[in-house]
């Protein structure tokens, strides 16, 4: 059964239109609503099975890329969306784990393909539609649950083969709070430049998509030359960055943005209230919006949103909870806590995961999570329902909009000595026991760019002690204050 | 130091390269580790090799590291 809706993402129910649709940095043209809905369609039925399949599709910022991503919806398949310049070991990792059935790309997949089980019949790429390598025969053991549709990794290019379970369901209404929260109208041009394979860059794709909005899906990035010239091409009007994209424009100058972006939104990190005034006064001259938001992969992945017209009053909050969805503050014992008190970040709402995996075994669970998500972050709330964010209580920094597990962190650079690495906003501190081994810095820095941050990321710190809490475990709350950074 | 080596040592510091490294292969997001945040580590390894401040157009137009030469014989004060 192939879905002509595509969960809901495209779902005209008068038929296709011939209105543009998308703009991509490779054909740098549009294409028409109706041109990727029978792009999409066609491969849906090359693709579609009877039952549901897994698919990995090698992502970039491409027409082909959402043609296969797309046909896959349509045809009912789950979809594992992939970072392409993940570590060769990763990805055979990953492959290895999951042993997915289908497998789409930018370049030919043959060789891919032929690591992993069974017959595959492999096709090349176009413009149009991505590399296909479909296995023959039968499901593996493993079966899918029905409700599950996109699998997200938690964590960028550190860490394990751990996916975020989401149901399509959940996806199609975060899309369609966004799209709320935000006023997406069929105006509005999202600026598709943070990786599809991101639940922040998928979800501009989604909530435009939704809306009958268009999308400029842009390979090129905004420390090229041709980025703003490719955005006033596709009359972009919403630009959506993690803090260092906006970082990275406080040093070229806001003038670099054409005067078509009228909305510019933020998440993935707390951006420098110094950069923050910067925005609001380039925003102010503009006549433009500037949203603050909060979320999670886990959410997929939008949790809060904070409206333009209250930046000035509510400075610091990430807004208020997505529609038809509530944010709660909880103690350690779960019991809600109330206004103004700090506590554990809890969000229930129609748009949560269905859960974990940690393996192909785990994707025929069901929702264990019915609706409710602990964030593991730290926040309290206002009067008004303004959520304001303090920290984390689980181990994971941020670092330019990449969520970056500390316990890998330290188990990656273990072999150097004891250890222990603690968030200190955009940077992580490395702290050794006693001395400083030789080869730390050397290390530190190779990881960083393995990890794709800045190699200053990381600061190699020594003490002659690493507090420890009674039961033996590193106390991180006072390796920071001895710290005094 | 020439121009060139002083430009190479902030390729150096930024992507980890040894000295024998092709500098043909330096080419904005061809090269692997060079992305738009190694683009901006580059930016700020230079401007302190330089002790200047770069020009917006001039850190956009940072695509090689020829052009990287280039530009910065125009911020080069030896």
């Amino acid at each position: 059964m192939i879905d002509p809706t595509f969960a809901g993402l495209l779902n005209r129910p008068a038929g296709f239109t011939d209105r543009p649709l998308l703009w991509d940095d490779i054909t740098q043209a549009w294409t028409s609503e109706c041109e990727i809905a029978d792009l999409s369609l066609k491969l849906a039925s090359r693709l579609e099975h009877g039952e549901k399949r897994l698919a990995f599709i090698l992502a970039t910022n491409s027409k082909a890329t959402l043609v296969g991503f797309l046909a896959l919806v349509a045809a009912g398949h789950a979809v594992a969306l992939i970072d392409p310049g993940l570590p060769e070991d990763r990805l055979a990792h990953l492959l290895a784990c999951y042993q997915p059935d289908i497998l789409l790309g930018s370049a030919p997949l043959s060789s891919l393909a032929s690591t992993i089980a069974g017959n595959w019949v492999c096709s090349d790429p176009t413009v149009d539609v991505p590399a296909t390598a479909i296995r023959q025969g039968g499901n593996e053991p493993a079966r899918l649950h029905p409700d599950l549709g996109l699998l997200l990794l938690t964590s960028g290019t550190t860490g394990g083969a751990k996916f975020v379970r989401l149901s399509w369901k959940a996806l199609v209404t975060n899309a369609r709070q966004i799209a709320h929260s935000l006023a997406i109208t069929s105006e509005s041009v999202g600026v598709g430049h943070l990786p599809f394979h991101y639940s922040y860059g998928l979800s501009v794709v989604t909530s435009h998509l939704i809306a009958g909005a268009r999308v400029a899906l842009m390979i090129d990035s905004l420390t090229s030359e041709s980025f703003w010239a490719k955005v006033k091409a596709s009359e972009g009007t919403h630009f959506a960055g993690v803090p260092f994209h906006y970082t990275v424009l406080a040093r070229l100058g806001f003038d670099m943005v054409p005067s078509t972006v009228n909305m510019f939104t933020q998440a993935g990190g707390g951006l420098d209230a110094r950069i923050q005034a910067m925005v609001l006064a380039k925003v102010e001259a503009s006549q433009s919006r500037f949203c603050v938001m909060y979320g999670q992969t886990e959410a997929a992945p939008r949790i809060a949103c904070l409206p333009s017209e209250l930046l000035l009053d509510k400075r610091g909050s990430v807004g208020v909870a997505m529609p038809a969805s509530a944010i709660s503050i909880c103690g350690q014992d779960g019991a809600a806590l109330p206004v103004g008190q700090t506590g554990h970040v809890v969000y229930e709402g129609p748009n949560v995961m269905l859960g974990y995996a940690d393996s192909r075994t785990d994707l025929a669970l069901g929702d264990l999570m019915k609706g409710r998500l602990e964030t593991g972050d730290l926040g309290w709330m206002d009067e008004d329902g303004f959520l304001y964010l303090s920290g984390r209580v689980a181990r994971f920094a941020k670092i330019a909009g990449l969520r970056l597990s500390l316990d890998d962190i330290e188990t990656q650079l273990s072999l150097l000595g004891s250890i222990a690495c603690v968030d200190l906003g955009e940077q992580i501190a490395v702290v050794f026991e006693g001395e400083i081994p030789e080869d730390a810095k050397a290390q530190a820095k190779t990881l960083a760019l393995a990890s794709k941050i800045p190699p200053t990321s990381f600061l190699v710190r020594r003490l002659a002690e690493l507090p420890r809490k009674s039961n033996g475990k590193i106390d991180y709350a006072l390796v920071k204050a001895a710290l005094d950074v | 130091m020439t121009l060139e080596h002083k430009v190479f040592g902030a390729f150096q510091e930024t992507f980890d390269l040894p000295d024998a490294f092709d500098r043909t292969l330096l080419v904005y997001r061809e090269f692997p580790e060079w992305t738009s945040i190694g683009h901006m580590t580059l930016v700020a390894a230079l401007e302190t090799h330089f002790d200047t401040m770069l020009e917006a157009n001039d850190i956009l137009a940072m695509s090689s590291f020829d052009k990287a030469v280039e530009i910065m014989s125009r911020y080069d004060d030896n």
